[in-house]
């Protein structure tokens, strides 16, 4: 055996929950607290970096920005300084080709904390629920929905349209803003804002959000990225992207075993077997497909065209043996 | 006769320039300001050629009131800045490191006129020592001067003003303390920012001590404690009397401790109904310092028997978060999502819930 594919055997075996849970976590302490260690990745972040987060976060979620950049005055974003929300769509286009979804999968703080409060449940023993596929259907439109209003509301702020209080809708909604700044301990974001019917209407909403965030992710995997507009924006740009999730359809024994660990419940993972890109909107790349399917080659993660990880039965087996519990 | 004629004038005069609280304000003047605009109290005319620029004299207010006049008539028709029914700027612009400052006179935060016709020159300086002076101009009708902060962090700019009245020296010192700052800029070293900026050639200065944290945004909100030091020529000075006028004309006069220091709270004069509320209503704060020093002082090689210095420090302040925040109501309604949500989760999954049914089978049948 070359090398080569030594390095390659090693990978394919991984204990991948256990390497995952370290990349995730190494990834939480870089965003979370990467200010402490004077690391500041920029303000393009296609990932839950919450800039409410404020002295301690190790960059900031492009979302933000977006929106701050759309809330200007129809005459600057017009002008030639609308070149400069160009360039901050340029920049997150760099950022965001690298890994594509895997932002979500192993990047995203909110996403983290989801598989922590899945970790808690799965030790409570209680089960876990699903959409039925009628559910599925139609709910996976909403993040579309909530991307849309994240544009057009803060460019009838610009246009004058609407109240200034409504700046940065999407944050003001987000379980990230509540959430994340908690971690370094920041609790302002815990408190109804009564300065005006809109700033209540829209912290009350982030506080229902939050406490649905909570109960959500306890009963369902990854609750909140299957309604997350940065989700939905990641899809708009993910054609050219380096990190590729590929399906060999002609390997697949539609045995299931893929679907049943998604927790994203996506089902073409599993019934199609005619795409090689197998990758959709709501895939957040997490590779516990890759992880879980026992037939060789039958799921691949490639980066720029190159196999990185893929399903081998030798890497299945290992990881049965050791209880690999994603079904759960 | 004629003596005491002179001296009453010259009495009449020298009350003025003690009634005159002379400061720099950031705020502009609002649109329709013709009635607000104020031409400078003239003043006696100085008779030392190092005295620093004063006010226009009174032969020199009058060959300038008429271009003065004409300069408030241009403004009231020639737009500005935003400002609202209160007197103070609406948009922000701590993140802007071009700042205007204009000279206004009176102890009224909210209704100071804004003066044309003053003279002299603003010292401009930041952490690192002074930048180039800037001469205040006419804009407008109004005695102004624009002032560009090339990198972030807190100026200070000084107008002053030295008079002899019959050997004794009146200085007057006004200051604005300029923020080109920023709410999203990281790796701000906020002890270097809270460090003082102290100007050892004012003969008297009020400096607001930062707060710990402070950084490149804070905003004082209405219940801090505000602390500021009185200095003079770069040393902390007792027994100057001090007053803080608040936004609505409340005043607390203090006098300075040992180290020079006194301290106030920031009180709460913004009681608009819930519909109006704006939380980042910005208020102005007026602080004034006056010192007497009955001894012999030289100033720039000229002696005299005693003096009076005073100074003015304009400051801004919001509401409190605590007037319009509840945690109480957002944690409230956190949990009850937290637990409705629960309760309904459970009750949905023991509604779908299969009772168990035995099925038996009788071999014999
Ligand atoms: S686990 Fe592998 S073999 Fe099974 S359905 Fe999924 S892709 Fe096909
Ligand atoms: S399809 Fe695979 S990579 Fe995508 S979310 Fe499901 S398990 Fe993760």
């Amino acid at each position: 055996m070359t090398k080569l594919e030594s390095i390659r055997t090693a990978v394919n075996n991984v204990q991948f929950n256990r390497f995952r849970f370290w990349l995730q976590m190494f990834f939480f302490v870089l965003l979370v607290y990467g200010g402490f260690f004077a690391i500041e990745l920029g303000k393009h972040l296609p990932t839950f970096a919450c800039g409410y987060n404020k002295e301690l976060r190790g960059g900031m979620c492009y979302l933000m920005t977006l929106q701050h950049q759309l809330e200007w005055p129809w005459q600057k974003l017009f002008s030639v300084a609308g070149l400069t929300v160009l360039t901050s769509v340029g920049i997150f286009f760099l950022w965001f080709i690298a890994l594509n979804k895997g932002w979500c999968g192993f990047v995203c703080p909110v996403g983290t904390i989801q598989d922590w409060i899945t970790s808690l449940r799965r030790w409570t023993g209680i089960r876990y629920s699903r959409y039925s596929w009628g559910q599925f259907q139609w709910l996976m439109q909403i993040k579309y929905v909530l991307l849309a209003l994240m544009l057009l509301i803060p460019l009838g702020i610009g246009g004058g349209w609407f109240n200034n209080d409504l700046k940065s809708p999407f944050c003001m909604i987000c379980p990230g803003r509540t959430i994340i700044p908690m971690f370094g301990a920041d609790f302002s974001q815990l408190s109804i804002d009564f300065s005006s019917k809109v700033n209540m209407t829209m912290t009350v909403l982030g506080l229902s959000v939050t406490g649905l965030f909570f109960i959500g992710a306890f009963v369902k995997k990854r609750f909140f990225c299957f309604y997350c507009p940065m989700g939905a924006l990641h899809y708009l740009f993910s054609k050219p992207a380096l990190l590729r999730l590929k399906k060999e359809g002609s390997k697949c024994t539609r045995c299931g075993d893929c679907f049943r660990v998604c927790d994203q419940e996506i089902k073409i993972i599993a019934d199609d077997v005619t795409r090689k890109e197998i990758m959709t909107d709501d895939c957040i790349m997490c590779l516990k497909c890759v992880a879980a399917c026992p037939e060789p080659g039958a799921l691949k993660a490639t980066f720029a065209g190159i196999p990185i990880f893929e399903s081998t039965e030798e890497g299945f087996i290992k990881r049965m043996k050791k209880g690999h519990t994603d079904v759960k | 006769m004629k003596r005491t004629a002179l001296f009453v004038v010259g009495w009449a005069l020298f009350q003025g320039v003690y009634a005159d609280t002379l400061w720099l304000s950031e705020t502009p003047p609002p649109k329709r300001s013709a009635e607000n605009v104020q031409l400078a109290q003239p003043l006696m005319e100085h008779d030392h050629a190092q005295h620093q620029p004063m006010l226009q004299t009174v032969s020199s207010v009058q060959a300038t009131s008429a271009t003065a006049a004409a300069g408030v008539k241009k403004h009231k028709h020639g737009g500005g800045a935003e400002v609202d029914a209160d007197g103070e700027v609406v948009a922000d612009n701590t993140h802007s490191g071009k700042k205007q400052v204009w000279m206004r006179g009176g102890d009224d935060p909210r209704g100071a006129k804004h003066l044309s016709g003053v003279q002299g020159t603003l010292t401009l300086l930041s952490q690192e020592g002074a930048l180039p002076s800037v001469a205040l101009a006419e804009d407008k009708g109004l005695s102004t001067a624009k002032l560009d902060l090339p990198d972030l962090g807190f100026y200070n700019a000084y107008w002053m003003q030295n008079m002899d009245h019959g050997g004794m020296l009146h200085v007057q010192v006004a200051k604005a303390e300029l923020l080109h700052g920023t709410c999203c800029s990281k790796g701000v070293d906020d002890e270097e920012v809270a460090k003082p900026i102290i100007n050892v050639k004012a003969p008297l200065e009020l400096v607001r001590e930062h707060y710990p944290d402070e950084g490149l945004f804070t905003r004082i909100v209405s219940g801090d404690k505000v602390n500021f030091t009185v200095f003079s020529f770069g040393l902390p000075v007792a027994g100057a009397k001090v007053t803080m006028i608040s936004h609505k004309g409340w005043q607390n006069t203090q006098t300075s401790d040992a180290d020079g220091r006194v301290s106030f709270i920031m009180i709460r004069d913004y009681y608009p109904s819930w519909l109006e509320f704006k939380k980042r209503f910005k208020q102005s704060y007026l602080m004034t310092a006056d010192l007497q020093v009955p001894s012999q002082v030289t100033l720039d090689g000229v002696t005299y028997k005693s003096a009076y210095y005073n100074s003015t420090l304009a400051g801004s302040y919001y509401p409190s978060p605590h007037d319009y925040r509840s945690y109480a109501w957002g944690l409230g309604i956190g949990l009850f999502v937290i637990v409705f949500g629960g309760l309904a989760v459970y009750l949905y999954r023991r509604r779908r819930l299969k009772p168990y049914q035995e099925a038996r089978i009788d071999d014999k049948a």
